[in-house]
């Protein structure tokens, strides 16, 4: 006997399970989405969508659609985990003496300083690094990123300037600082970065099958960039804007996924199609057909939490281009407080000037710090995971996150998706990795890596980071 | 068969014929067993003793689970015989079952910490309803009323706690409240105690419950990890094992008595794990990774004395070594049969498909039990007769019953 505590004896107890087979059509694709398989969800209805009876078909269409939400709200809470990974990756490579020459770093400390709203260092990094020995397709990168950098700062004409550039980097950008898609005509685009920043354009312009052909084989974990002067020392450098655009075609395949059934569907499932393709929207900035379908779901039989939700995300439109008052906010805080999902949703609109204004200065914060306790029966893994993702954007005690989020992880099966929501697994990694926590972070990430793709730049920069910060001094020296 | 051993086997066999319990008529013993045609037995040792000769040498075990496709383990009998549990995996769950074995073939009672629940909304349902059961359920102690009972489950977070609940009542609630890591409940036989292992403060050490009042009290004290509660038959002194990474060791410890001291039944380098009472309380048995033969792997049985005044250690505990070369069970010890000082085990010779043998403790003579099936482990008996057991049927473990003979 070999164990010291009782859960590993329990574990140790537990004889090996069998796979059991899928049952067919909506049954079996609705026991891998609660198991998070989404991707073998939609693959599984897809592939018998012919023998999925009539009456099954609303459900099995809302599956697929909630599918993308899910996905796009995975990639979202990964995207930021990746951002703050990576840009600390950068710093110790920075910080090591035989990284100097190395032009890349600056180049993408400043891409990933954007990513965490460090505007200002950001602007002074690309600008130096548009005139630093990059090649040209970077120091267009370069241009181009500082021009997001600089609109984000309020220098709108300083911005546009820059970013009248025809590549498909330039469209992105422009699609992401104004909303307009331009889909390039003329031949198809051979590098995975163009795919991608091309197919999230083609989503937006409405030809979602283009894009699909396009994004085809399209491999999410490359580097961008690979820096092997030194055979002893490779380092690889990721564009945080693949991340951006993958995220924008996820939400864009549930708005594709959804739409039918919103606009075409009837009874409860009109109205929760009509929420998430509103969410979906919203999320991708279609702010004017947000409202259309949002509105529509709120005058729909929307379960509280979500009603509370769609009338959150309408104001929230309604405050586009201002910031809301305290008299505005008020209300709608006290309509909205005891709904836990509408509760995040409230910290995911806090930034900028609207934190200044009630019920942000006050009241957020300690409703988040409650806001599991309260709940009156277990609360599911992917709202405690919105929850541990909140509070660590809060600037929370990591250590004591780390606790709280493992009381709600099955510690039988902790890394595996069937029993713990991936949006909970990235809240664990998150939260592991702020507490310096890196192989408990990286054994996550690896299990997340089984079953999603584009995991890889994250965990490159966290091995990176580990190996660096393991040294008990002296220069980091990150190498495979 | 000499003359002198003769008269007790006719007493036994008329005991044996007349005390045939209603279970085990439904578990079809098959009376030409122990004594018509060779009463010597088949162990090879020569004339049986008086409880090996009351035992059938050939049993026809019934498949109680019989699931093409699912793993199911650890029997566990209520007190009374009637009701046996075992666990299953099922689907991402780990639930407990529990069949009535005087009604074959009825469909078991699944036993979760986290029962289906209707989908919370309308959502919910549309993707299929509530989420389904993913928590894992171990362990499970009956109550003497053989209704209810006590088991270790995690409601599908990563909190273990005990629940209680009914056979056929409402959904178990949570014993215990207060702790995050309990589990190995044991119900004493009088119903009054519930003993059990709680990490609530670091490492797991054992905690009595007074079920009448609720009350609790630390059982055991000290650095290290108790484990594998056991009450005796007098629901006054509790056998575990104790021990850390290294070695694992086994105590009694007298449950009622305030402050009482652990007395240490073994006391050596081998790992000694889960103890048990004999029927009669005299003595305690337990799994040892000591062997005569000084092979790593194989474990023993030993039978010691349960009140401390036999040998801890050394060549002196050796001589208590009551069977060889056998398959521990992983969750429960040594199986004693209702009658005598006998123990019930699956020998590790794979060649052979794991057999079962019964050997007396007293006189260290063994009977081979001959079931047709493979593979066997898990072994547990009821206070009438029923041996429930695991073996395998293709590359699947099921459960098997078959009744051994008379009531005790």
């Amino acid at each position: 006997m070999k164990k010291r505590h009782l859960g590993f004896v329990l574990l140790a107890l537990s004889p090996g399970a069998a796979q059991a087979a899928v049952k067919p059509g909506l049954e079996g694709a609705q026991e891998l989405f609660r198991q998070s398989h989404w991707e073998e969800a939609r693959g599984h209805l897809r592939s018998q969508w012919g023998a999925i009876p009539e009456k099954d078909r609303p459900a099995a269409t809302f599956l697929i659609g909630r599918s993308y939400v899910r996905e796009a709200e995975f990639y979202r809470a990964l995207r930021r985990f990746g951002s703050e990974v990576g840009l600390a990756y950068l710093e110790e490579l920075e910080a090591a003496k035989a990284n100097r020459s190395v032009v890349w770093i600056p180049l993408f400390k400043g891409l990933y300083q954007i990513e965490v709203d460090r505007n200002v260092e950001a602007e002074r990094l690309l600008l130096a690094a548009a005139q630093s020995p990059l090649p040209p397709e970077w120091k267009a990168t370069a241009r181009l990123r500082r021009a997001l950098a600089l609109q984000r700062l309020g220098r709108a004409s300083e911005a546009a300037a820059a970013l009248q550039d025809q590549s498909p980097e330039g469209r992105f950008c422009r699609l992401l600082s104004s909303g307009m898609a331009e889909p390039q005509s003329g031949p198809p685009r051979e590098g995975r970065k163009d795919k991608l920043l091309l197919g999230a354009i083609l989503y937006r312009a409405g030809r979602a099958t283009e894009a699909e052909a396009l994004l085809s084989g399209v491999n999410l974990d490359l580097p961008d960039v690979e820096e092997n002067a030194d055979p002893k020392k490779v380092l690889r450098f990721h564009d945080p804007l693949l991340g951006i655009a993958w995220e924008r075609i996820c939400w864009e395949r549930a708005v594709v996924g959804l739409k039918p059934l919103a606009v075409g569907g009837a009874g409860i499932e009109k109205g929760l199609a009509a929420y998430y393709l509103g969410l979906s929207l919203f999320n991708l900035g279609a702010l004017g057909e947000a409202a259309t379908f949002l509105k529509e779901a709120s005058g729909s039989s929307l379960s509280p939490e979500l009603d509370a939700a769609a009338r959150l995300l309408l104001a929230a439109l309604a405050w586009n281009g201002r910031s809301p008052t305290a008299p505005e906010l008020a209300p709608l805080w006290e309509n909205t407080r005891a709904e836990p999902e509408a509760v995040l949703l409230w910290a995911e609109l806090k930034h900028g000037d609207v934190s200044k204004v009630e019920p942000f200065v006050s009241k957020l914060e300690p409703r988040l710090r409650d806001l599991l306790a309260a709940s009156p029966e277990r609360p599911p893994g992917s709202l405690v995971g919105k929850w541990g993702l909140a509070r660590l954007r809060q600037g929370d005690d990591p250590a004591a996150l780390l606790a709280a989020l493992s009381e709600h992880r099955d510690k039988s099966n902790k890394n595996k998706l069937e029993w713990n929501d991936p949006l909970l697994l990235v809240a664990l990694a998150a939260t592991s990795y702020r507490d310096h926590e890196y192989p408990q972070s990286l054994e996550t990430l690896f299990e997340l890596a089984k079953t999603f793709p584009g995991l890889r730049p994250l965990q490159w920069n966290l091995q990176g980071i580990y190996a660096a910060r393991q040294r008990a001094g002296g220069e980091a020296r990150i190498s495979q | 068969m000499n003359r002198s051993r003769l008269l007790p086997v006719l007493v036994g066999l008329g005991l044996w014929l007349g005390g045939i319990s209603a279970a085990s008529a439904v578990w079809g013993a098959r009376p030409a067993g122990p004594h018509s045609d060779d009463a010597a037995g088949t162990s090879g040792l020569g004339v049986l003793s008086r409880t090996l000769t009351t035992i059938p040498r050939q049993v026809l075990p019934k498949n109680v689970t019989a699931t093409p496709d699912q793993n199911e383990w650890n029997p566990r009998f209520s007190p009374n015989g009637r009701y046996l549990s075992f666990e299953r995996r099922n689907g991402s769950a780990q639930a407990i079952f529990v069949v009535d074995t005087l009604a074959p073939g009825g469909a078991a009672e699944r036993i979760s910490s986290q029962p289906t629940r209707a989908a919370a909304s309308a959502e919910e349902a549309l993707l299929g309803g509530s989420r389904s059961d993913d928590s894992f359920n171990a362990q499970i102690s009956f109550y003497p009323d053989a209704k209810s009972f006590v088991f270790t489950g995690n409601a599908g977070t990563g909190i273990y706690r005990l629940y209680e609940g009914t056979l056929g009542g409402a959904p178990p609630k949570a014993l215990t409240a207060q702790s995050k890591e309990d589990g190995h409940p044991a119900v004493s036989p009088d119903g009054r105690w519930l003993v059990y292992v709680s990490a609530r403060a670091g490492i797991g050490k054992l905690f009595l419950r007074d079920l009448t009042t609720g009350a609790e009290r630390q059982l055991t004290t000290g650095d290290k990890v108790d484990l594998y509660p056991a009450w005796s038959p007098d629901s006054r002194t509790v056998a575990y094992t104790s021990g850390d990474n290294d070695n694992h060791d086994v105590f009694v410890i007298d449950a009622l008595a305030p402050s009482a001291t652990p007395r240490q039944l073994s006391a050596w380098k081998y790992d000694d794990l889960r103890p048990t009472f004999s029927p009669d309380g005299s003595l305690v048995a337990f799994y040892s990774n000591y062997s005569p033969t000084g092979e790593e792997k194989e474990w023993s049985i030993l039978a010691v004395p349960a009140d401390g005044s036999g040998p801890s250690k050394g060549a002196a505990l050796a001589k208590l070594v009551v069977a060889v070369n056998v398959v521990t069970d992983l969750e429960v010890g040594p199986a004693w049969l209702p009658w005598g000082r006998t123990i019930v085990y699956a020998r590790n010779l794979k060649a052979e498909w794991n057999p079962i043998y019964i050997v007396d403790t007293e006189t260290r003579e063994e009977l081979r039990l001959e079931t047709q099936t493979r593979m066997n482990h898990d072994l547990t008996c009821s206070r009438t007769g029923l041996l429930a057991f695991r073996a395998q049927v293709a590359s699947w473990d099921d459960i098997f019953v078959a009744a051994l003979g008379r009531t005790p």
